[in-house]
């Protein structure tokens, strides 16, 4: 009897010791960091973090009060399973059943980005908020709008009660709130982050996908966030649409959108800014022999060989596909921390 | 001495340091304001009733003007500056709300001024601030008509109306951009300063001063560069907006300064 006591109890230490490994990234204890990331970006004096912030910034980012007609919610277009893009929706699908311009990105990792949208026209992720709240083809609500419906729901006054230390609700402690959710978001625990750490192997193919990523993505797609944050035009075909530069208004900057990261970039199609791709093969293929130079900023890796572009063979495309994959942070993506129930 | 001879010195002499004191106590800080007179050209601005010529014989009829003025600097004639302190120093003047156009300094160190300088917009570094440093007219949120959400940053000066009375014939001119956060985007803060007529003026606790400017619409396109306005009727920022900029840092002048 009492052997089976302490085996029950060495089996439940176990899983507590599983969970805990689970509970990487460690956001119930504060903000941490993962050691092999750079310095976070976000502004933690500001908006010190809580997890009290963090349940409160939840109910908000799944909450279709935020838009004009209470149909439309920030997780409408930004879906857990989906990595918080929007799966199947080439651009943003917003309220009215109207469209905007470009493809709702992925949502993670936010801490360490620098400025937010495919143009980077914001530098603040607590200024970022309002926009799909008052895009006319978002969401189509105001913030002050917002706050009185907030007002109306005991359950709110409650929780920014527990989050804020009073139940006074200001477009302040709203934005600050859903930043803490958002940058709560870390993907650190794909099958490539267990290699890093020396718990699995790669397999050769994934390994030949490795190397080769590295010779022919990193250089955009770079470190553990795979970005460098800048941006390029990658030769896609052009529209009306100028990029950066209808933030910046500098000729250089025409057509050149932010280079995403590819974490869990399986699980976030369609691709590019404005979603043309539905799948990694057409994305590698436009790098192998799609890429059109008829704009005088497209990115100068893309011009080192004489066709413009990135040569790949078939053989190198599946293998950089199997690399990609490994990306994939099912943790991340099944997180009962990020999800709406 | 007799008694009554003793008092007349004790007070003579009470009187003799009080006086004293009077005179060497130097002249404590003063209010001043600065009221802003939109114009349009030599006419009083007069929002959706009036029509105005531009330099380019242009037919306008405004509807919307607003603009930010902040980080006030007044100078004496030393050269040395009294700063206003940036808590109170961001002003959002809108033609449609007369006690926006009259702004007041309390404080302000007697001397003998010659000019104030501002900023016309939003500085960079409050620009780029945390939302919890941006109250008042600064408020992205109960300001959001002068706050552009998709590029971060205050609309400086946002005029709106039409040229023509028929239909689709309106003017939106938009100008923002402070230079960018970790990436450079366009820069059209634009500083002036405006000189006083009859300088040196005295500040100070018995010289209480009311600066009155003209502040002229028409000047948002006209200047260096006369915009056509049926031609280039809508600029939100872009390629156009620093032409707008050069133009519209020269709408201020000081008219007259009168004792409060």
């Amino acid at each position: 009897m009492l052997k089976k006591i302490y085996y029950i109890a060495l089996v439940v230490f176990f899983i507590q010791c599983t969970k805990k490994e689970d509970a990487q990234p460690n956001i119930d204890n504060g903000f941490v960091a993962p050691t092999n990331f750079p310095a976070v970006r976000y502004n933690l004096t500001e908006n010190p973090y809580s997890n009290e912030k963090r349940e409160l910034g939840r109910k908000l980012f799944y909450d279709a009060r935020l838009s004009r007609d209470n149909t439309v919610s920030c997780g409408s277009c930004h879906q857990q399973v989906s990595s918080f893009a929007h799966a199947g929706h080439r651009v943003s699908h917003g309220i009215d059943n109207k469209l905007g311009t470009r493809n709702s990105p992925a949502l993670f990792n936010l801490a360490w980005q620098p400025l937010f949208f495919w143009d980077g026209g914001v530098g603040d992720l607590d200024l970022f908020h309002i926009n799909p709240i008052q895009n006319p083809v978002e969401m189509d609500e105001t913030i002050p709008t917002v706050i009185d419906k907030l007002k109306t729901d005991n359950n709110y006054l409650a929780l920014f009660n527990k989050a804020f230390g009073t139940s006074e609700i200001t477009a302040i402690r709203f934005n600050q709130a859903l930043s803490a959710f958002l940058i709560s978001i870390v993907s650190n625990q794909s099958k490539y982050d267990e290699y890093l750490a020396g718990k699995t192997t790669l397999t050769s193919t994934e390994q030949a996908g490795l190397d080769l990523f590295n010779q022919k993505c990193a250089s955009c797609h770079s470190g553990i966030l795979f970005t460098d944050f800048s941006f390029r035009n990658n030769g896609l075909p052009t529209t009306s649409d100028l990029g950066r530069f209808r933030v910046s208004v500098i000729t250089t900057d025409s057509f050149k959108f932010k280079v995403p990261s590819l974490r869990n970039i399986e699980k976030s199609s369609p691709y590019m800014h404005d979603g043309r791709f539905n799948t990694l093969d057409e994305v590698l293929n436009h790098y192998s022999n799609g890429v059109v130079n008829t704009t005088t900023t497209l990115d100068s890796i893309l011009l080192r060989n004489s066709t413009p572009g990135i040569p790949l063979t078939t053989d190198e495309k599946s293998k950089i596909i199997s690399f990609l994959k490994m990306l994939t942070d099912n943790k991340f993506l099944n997180d009962s921390r990020f999800s709406e129930f | 001495m007799k008694k009554s001879n003793l008092f007349i010195l004790s007070i003579a002499i009470i009187s003799f340091i009080a006086s004293c004191k009077k005179e060497s106590t130097p002249e404590g800080p003063g209010d001043v304001a600065i009221g802003f007179d939109n114009r349009a050209g030599s006419a009083d601005l007069e929002l959706n009733t009036t029509w105005y010529k531009n330099a380019n014989n242009d037919s306008m009829n405004f509807s919307l003007f607003k603009y930010y003025v902040s980080n006030f600097i007044f100078t004496k004639e030393d050269g040395s500056k009294y700063i206003v302190p940036k808590e109170s120093s961001y002003f959002l003047i809108d033609e449609a709300d007369d006690a926006s156009q009259e702004i007041e300094f309390s404080d302000v160190p007697a001397g003998k001024y010659v000019s104030v300088t501002f900023t016309i917009g939003v500085d960079s570094l409050k620009s780029t601030a945390p939302q919890s440093e941006r109250t008042g007219v600064l408020d992205v949120t109960t300001h959001a008509d002068m706050y552009w959400v998709w590029n971060s940053g205050y609309i400086f000066v946002k005029t709106e109306g039409t040229f023509s009375q028929a239909a689709g014939s309106d003017f939106m001119y938009h100008v923002g951009g402070f230079g960018g956060y970790s990436s450079p985007t366009q820069n059209n803060l634009k500083t002036v300063t405006l000189t006083f007529p009859g300088a040196p003026v005295s500040f100070g606790s018995n010289n209480h001063k009311h600066i009155h400017t003209f502040v002229d619409a028409l000047k948002v396109v006209n200047g260096t560069t006369n915009i056509s306005v049926p031609t280039t009727p809508m600029v939100m920022g872009g390629p156009d907006a620093p032409k707008i900029a050069d133009n519209y840092k020269n709408m201020f002048v000081v008219d007259h300064i009168e004792a409060e």
